[in-house]
């Protein structure tokens, strides 16, 4: 009973991306008759000089943002795991939950009217990549912070005492052993905070500007035309890289105790 | 407990960075749901006039609540999260509890396939169902070559195709939560449930329910928060005729180019979002604690 | 001249005194166990004296020196840690050199000072392993080589041999011994196990809430116990509650007076009786008529337990044939087997 409960559950989870992945080789321009073996579709998407642009500028983005994330959410993260009950943990610990559980449109119209508003004060930032950037690490802070805190919460406190025992400054301290022995959740957060951002339409949509257009609205663009084989090629490429990212992510975050916070910091994202 | 100054820098980029880039937005977008569309750049009217006079009004949120364009699509958002998050419910828990209950050692591999299509493209996991509801689809046309139907059903742009499409999504969010408090369960309980005469069903709603609370909670919030601003699933998959405020928020920004309006609809939609996201941050609390 | 010094040291988290004026003065190539059941405050000591915690009260010295606000990593001791807190980022090797680094050692000395720590604890053929490779025994050897590379003048030792199984324990133990003979430094260590401190210190310190009760030799404080808490702490001890006046000590468990010796305290006081010092039979000078309740059977030696007319139950070791369950018996001990403790 609880097999076939586990095996429908992936199944409906899993399926439909399948089905996706399959006709994306299918030799006819029907999308829903079988036609052949083909790779005919992605030919033409890496012909496509839009998506391949987009594309970039989403690579780009992505790294950009999750490197800001990164530097400042693993710093969020050290703080609430190390440094004990200080005042505005608990403001802090609610402000980290926010981004991640607003719905988008709220983040993405209010961080506009944030980017417009500066602009005309000073001039600074002209929307495009660098309001993308902005807002997606936004995103992707808390995201990191979750996953450092997880990591350095579960960390032996031993470790850094012994280390000051033989001799080693706290400086010392935080750069050879503290920081090294996070690196692995440092880095799957980076990873995660990449995908979020390299998968974000709606958030984007609101803060670029006319010159910046992401992959995933030139996707949302071509879907609401309907279906393609194209379109089912770009999909099942999109598919195999945040596999690729993911197990990345899981084999930097061997031990258990970092899985399940990537697990919970699921839970907060979105 | 007093920070050092090294300390304070270190937690000083993380503060201000949410300060600016998060909190303080949100008195922007107050402010400008109390100014009107204009043509220009930007496109509303400034908060002080040339002579230094505030030129604030409620005109917006007047029109909120007297065309009910906007009172049904608010209702409509608040029915089809409301449903959605029900569904998923029924989904997600024998879903997580069969993975609390599988052997130690695969619970974590099954949680993480349970969990990894969030992290897959959100347009490829909406467009994969485009591809099988819509009337030439798969569904349609494997019914049909069954002989089950003569004409293809209309399964896509439906307020269900809406809901199924925010409990596909959202799936994960409802599994994770309830599978936390699941795997805590302590088996024993159940055992003593059965020796002592309870059926299965009685042990369920005796012993597993109550404990199942508070993840129960957390994951229909965390479904339900996000579903209530959702645009890009009522639009690829609800139709035109399925109203959602994410929608008709969407549309007077873009669209319409009223800014004014959309913040003004922006800030009702955050008043409705203050108990659940207060509930839910008491709920983790709760959670952290037990 | 003493390596480490104590002096009214306390220490509270919250409303827990962990340690509450503790005094103790180590000399140069002792080895002292601090004894105690958990909770005790043995372990956070331990962390004063390394400089880990810092004490609310008191002075810490080390080597004369007042070390009391002195951070832990300008302090010229070191500690073992009861995980062994090997860096699992590093290997053997570099786990050994970290220290040194710190003292800006370098190249060709460095080297040697890794190789002849390693050697010390026979691991110098896994240097390039890293930590989670080892067995528990040989972690432990990397983490003492680590702590004793540095040359310190006295090195800590948190329940050093709390994670390893019994057989490799014992062995431990007298490698320790060794080893502290051999470098002529201080040992200090933790454990909650008399067995081991008995075994290997040259000086004992029993704790309870936070304070020493006792410091003695293991052969001292074996023999004579300064309390009932000391002496409760050593194996089946029989202990009952008297009375002493200056004609002697009332015992209401064993339903007699027993005669007054020059040296008792008076008061309410503990009567404590080895069970090794109680035979079977009648011939010792203090005599208990009983009913044998039960034999234990351990092999070498059996366990008798006896109970008395007034109900109390007397532990006594016999070496040899027991009595059967249910023979009613008389045991006795001599005067001078009998502690009598405030």
């Amino acid at each position: 009973m609880k097999r076939v409960v586990l095996i429908a559950g992936l199944a409906f989870l899993y399926l439909p991306l399948l089905i996706v992945a399959i006709y994306s080789f299918n030799a006819s321009r029907l999308v829903t008759v079988w036609a052949g073996f083909s790779t005919r579709w992605y030919g033409e998407l890496f012909a496509d000089q839009q998506i391949l642009r987009a594309a970039g500028l989403s690579v780009i983005v992505a790294a950009l943002s999750a490197t800001v994330a990164t530097g400042l959410g693993t710093a969020a993260g050290i703080a609430l795991a190390r440094f004990g009950r200080f005042k505005g943990r608990l403001a802090l610990t609610g402000l980290l939950a926010a981004p991640l559980t607003m719905p988008e449109i709220v983040t993405g119209v209010s961080l506009l009217l944030l980017f417009v508003a500066m602009e005309q004060a000073f001039g600074f930032p002209a929307r495009g990549i660098v309001t993308l950037v902005i807002a997606h690490a936004t995103l992707g802070l808390p995201l990191v912070a979750v996953i450092v805190q997880a990591r350095a919460g579960a960390q032996d406190r031993s470790l850094e005492e012994a280390a000051a025992d033989l001799g080693a400054k706290p400086a010392t301290v935080f750069w050879r052993i503290v920081l090294p022995l996070l690196m692995p959740a440092v880095a799957s957060g980076w990873l995660l905070a990449f995908v979020l951002s390299f998968d974000d339409l709606v958030i984007a949509s609101f803060v670029t500007g006319p010159q910046a257009t992401t992959l995933p609205m030139v996707v949302f663009s071509a879907i609401r035309l309907g279906v393609s084989p194209k379109i089912n090629a770009l999909a099942t490429l999109m598919l195999a890289a945040t596999a690729v990212a993911l197990v990345l992510a899981a084999l930097l975050a061997r031990r258990d105790s970092a899985r399940q916070a990537i697990a919970q910091s699921t839970v907060g994202v979105k | 407990m007093k920070l050092s100054g090294r300390r304070k820098l270190v937690l000083a980029g993380p503060w201000l960075w949410l300060i600016l880039f998060f909190l303080a937005p949100f008195a922007l977008v107050v402010k400008i749901s109390l100014a009107q569309a204009e043509l220009g750049v930007p496109p509303y009217t400034p908060l002080l006039d040339a002579a230094g006079h505030i030129q604030a009004s409620l005109a917006n949120y007047a029109l909120l609540f007297t065309d009910d364009l906007y009172l049904r699509a608010y209702w409509g958002s608040v029915r089809i999260a409301a449903l959605a998050t029900a569904f998923a419910l029924l989904l997600g828990y024998p879903f997580a509890y069969a993975i609390a209950r599988a052997p130690a050692s695969r619970r974590s591999f099954y949680l993480l396939l349970a969990i990894a299509p969030f992290w897959t493209s959100f347009l490829v996991r909406i467009y994969a169902w485009m591809g099988l509801l819509r009337p030439g689809g798969l569904i349609n046309t494997t019914l049909q070559s069954l002989g089950l139907i003569d004409a293809p059903l209309k399964l896509m742009n439906t307020e269900a195709a809406a809901v199924f499409g925010i409990v596909y999504a959202y799936l994960p969010f409802m599994v994770l939560p309830l599978y936390a408090r699941l795997e805590k369960l302590d088996v024993s309980l159940l055992e003593a449930a059965a020796d002592l005469g309870a059926t299965p069903w009685r042990a369920f709603r005796a012993v597993t329910w109550p404990w199942s609370l508070p993840g129960v909670w957390a994951g229909c919030l965390l479904v339900f928060i996000p579903a209530l601003g959702e645009f890009v699933i009522p639009e690829l998959l609800g139709g035109p005729d399925t109203l959602m405020i994410g929608k008709v928020m969407w549309s007077e920004f873009f669209t319409n180019r009223d800014w004014p309006l959309s913040a003004a609809i922006t800030v009702v939609l955050l008043v409705m979002l203050v108990a659940p996201i207060v509930a839910f941050q008491a709920a983790a609390r709760r959670n952290e604690a037990a | 001249m003493s390596v480490i010094t104590v002096e009214s040291v306390s220490k509270r988290f919250g409303d827990v005194v962990a340690v509450d004026n503790v005094s103790l003065d180590i000399a140069q190539g002792e080895f002292v166990a601090l004894l105690g059941a958990s909770g005790c405050g043995k372990t956070t000591l331990l962390r004063l004296v390394a400089g880990l915690d810092k004490p609310d009260a008191g002075v810490i010295r080390i080597d004369g020196h007042d070390v009391t606000g002195t951070p832990p990593y300008a302090r010229p001791i070191n500690m073992m840690f009861q995980s062994y807190a090997l860096f699992p980022h590093m290997t053997v090797a570099e786990n050994v050199a970290f220290g040194l680094k710190q003292d800006s050692l370098g190249g060709e000395d460095l080297r040697t000072r890794v190789d002849e720590a390693l050697s010390l604890v026979e691991m110098r053929d896994l240097g390039g392993r890293k930590p989670q490779a080892l067995s528990g025994g040989q972690q432990q050897r990397v983490a003492l080589a680590r702590c004793l590379a540095k040359r310190p003048k006295a090195l800590l030792l948190d329940e050093p041999l709390a994670a390893l199984d019994k057989s490799l324990r014992e062995r431990t133990q007298l490698e320790l011994m060794a080893l502290r003979r051999r470098l002529g430094i201080a040992f200090v260590f933790v454990t909650h196990d008399q067995d081991e401190a008995m075994t290997m210190a040259t000086r004992v310190a029993v704790m309870d809430k936070g304070r020493i009760l006792q410091i003695a030799s293991p052969r001292d404080l074996y023999a004579r116990p300064a309390s009932r808490a000391v002496a409760a702490f050593f194996g089946d001890m029989n202990i009952f509650d008297g009375l002493a006046d200056a004609q002697g000590v009332a015992v209401p468990a064993l339903g007699r007076r027993l005669p007054r010796a020059s040296h008792y305290p008076t008061g309410p006081v503990a009567v404590a009786i080895r069970p090794e010092d109680i035979s079977l039979g009648g011939n010792e000078a203090i005599t208990v008529p009983g009913t044998v309740s039960d034999v234990i059977y351990r092999g070498a030696i059996s366990t008798v337990l006896l109970r008395n007319a007034t109900g109390a139950i007397l532990r006594v070791t016999v070496n040899g044939p027991t009595p059967s369950v249910g023979d009613a018996i008389t045991v006795s001990w001599a005067q001078s087997a009998m502690l009598v403790l405030p």
